[in-house]
């Protein structure tokens, strides 16, 4: 139970995953596959966050100005750790692409539903053949 | 039956990926690989470099003396790994480019703003949004300057633009928002963000450095820990980024709310 509770990031990141990837395989609407899709993608971004975090670590250099709670406490316990940045980083760089994504695949849903008149893969394969 | 046996699988895939994750060190031991490291305050570069967590630990200690930067997510994204926000930055410009390349629909003149999916005959929501619009801009314009002294930045700040411009064009009817922020004005402003990059990236090649020597530019006084303009270069990319990635959110919403069935459109 205490590895549960300390590792609980994870155990949530993994739980979301199962999720998505449940609705990718099993929802035969092709709206609700991109959903799931973003939804896997989530996990992904809080595995990485937590695997770049400290407890009570700073997360700028300048913690005077800072706005986050976090820095103020680091300071004040004088504790002078920080948050890896390359996690956060990265996962910067995927949420964009996450957003590209849902973008372009959005306008090839709204295309398919012009064209088929619904957005359920049983039928859209249906009709092809 | 073979649905239940395909949620059995799941369901043990659930519990197995469970007991694998339990295996790894808390989150947020200081004793794991991936912590960025104590911070003492006069440690030479040599002896970070031996340490296995190295490249963490240069850009946390580097932010403010490389890149005039405090916060160092902001340091890393822009100057450290200057390429990979470069290259994002026309990944999101095309992935506008190919949205709106299919998106080939047409609204039609005769549906006017009666018809609108919006609420504009709430008179409340009208009036609440009217005064909540010019607030979410002046956040937005808030991250995006702050970006490179706190968290937060160009993309952040972009989508919050852009959030508020939807919202204006979603209770109001598209043609309102078309005439608060026209989709002329936002075709020029979409390429701002891999523009804006490249011209700053350009100077450090000017100035006899290599491509996105970004330390170079010290017309104002560079790296004072905790002002605004403690680093011109990387403002400027913030502003390039932050409008245009708003413009780019606008102009996708544009596209879908303009899109009609092409046998209707004349």
């Amino acid at each position: 139970m205490k590895t549960i509770l300390s590792n609980i990031d994870y155990v949530v990141s993994v739980i979301l995953f199962t999720i998505g990837l449940y609705g990718l395989v099993f929802k035969h609407n092709v709206f609700k596959k991109l959903l799931a899709l973003n939804i896997l993608e989530t996990s992904v971004y809080l595995s990485y966050i937590a695997l770049g975090d400290v407890r009570l670590g700073k997360i700028t250099t300048s913690w005077a100005k800072s706005p986050y709670l976090k820095d103020a406490i680091a300071a004040w316990t004088g504790k002078e750790i920080m948050v890896n940045p390359i996690p956060t980083g990265l996962i910067l760089t995927a949420i964009v692409v996450c957003v590209c994504i849902t973008a372009f695949s959005l306008s090839l849903v709204v295309k398919l539903y012009q064209y088929f008149g619904t957005l359920d893969t049983r039928k859209i394969t249906a009709l092809k053949g | 039956m073979r649905k239940i046996l395909m949620f059995l699988m799941f369901f043990i895939f659930l519990l197995l990926t469970i007991v694998v994750v339990l295996q790894l060190p808390p989150v947020g031991d200081p004793h794991v690989p991936s912590y960025a490291g104590y911070l003492p305050p006069d440690v030479p570069v040599e002896e970070i470099t031996k340490q296995s967590n190295a490249v963490g630990l240069y850009y946390n200690r580097g932010a403010i003396k490389n890149c005039g930067s405090p916060s160092a997510i902001t340091a890393m994204i822009l100057d450290y790994r200057g390429y990979d926000t470069l290259y994002e930055t026309t990944v999101i410009f095309l992935a506008m480019i190919a949205a709106l390349s299919v998106l080939v629909g047409k609204r039609k003149k005769e549906e006017d703003t009666e018809t609108w999916i919006g609420v504009t005959r709430y008179t409340i929501v009208g009036t609440v949004i009217k005064k909540i619009v010019p607030f979410m801009v002046m956040y937005g314009l808030y991250v995006i300057f702050h970006g490179e002294v706190s968290p937060g930045g160009g993309f952040q700040g972009g989508v919050i633009l852009g959030a508020s411009f939807v919202l204006y064009a979603l209770i109001f009817s598209y043609e309102e928002g078309e005439k608060k922020m026209p989709s002329d004005t936002l075709r020029i402003v979409n390429a701002l963000g891999p523009f804006m990059y490249a011209l700053v990236g350009l100077i450090g090649i000017v100035t006899g450095y290599t491509f996105l020597a970004n330390k170079v530019i010290k017309t104002i006084p560079h790296g004072i820990e905790g002002t605004l303009f403690s680093s011109l270069p990387l403002l400027l990319i913030e502003l390039g980024i932050g409008f245009g990635v708003g413009s780019i959110i606008t102009h996708i919403f544009y596209g879908y709310v303009t899109e009609r069935p092409l046998d209707t459109q004349k």
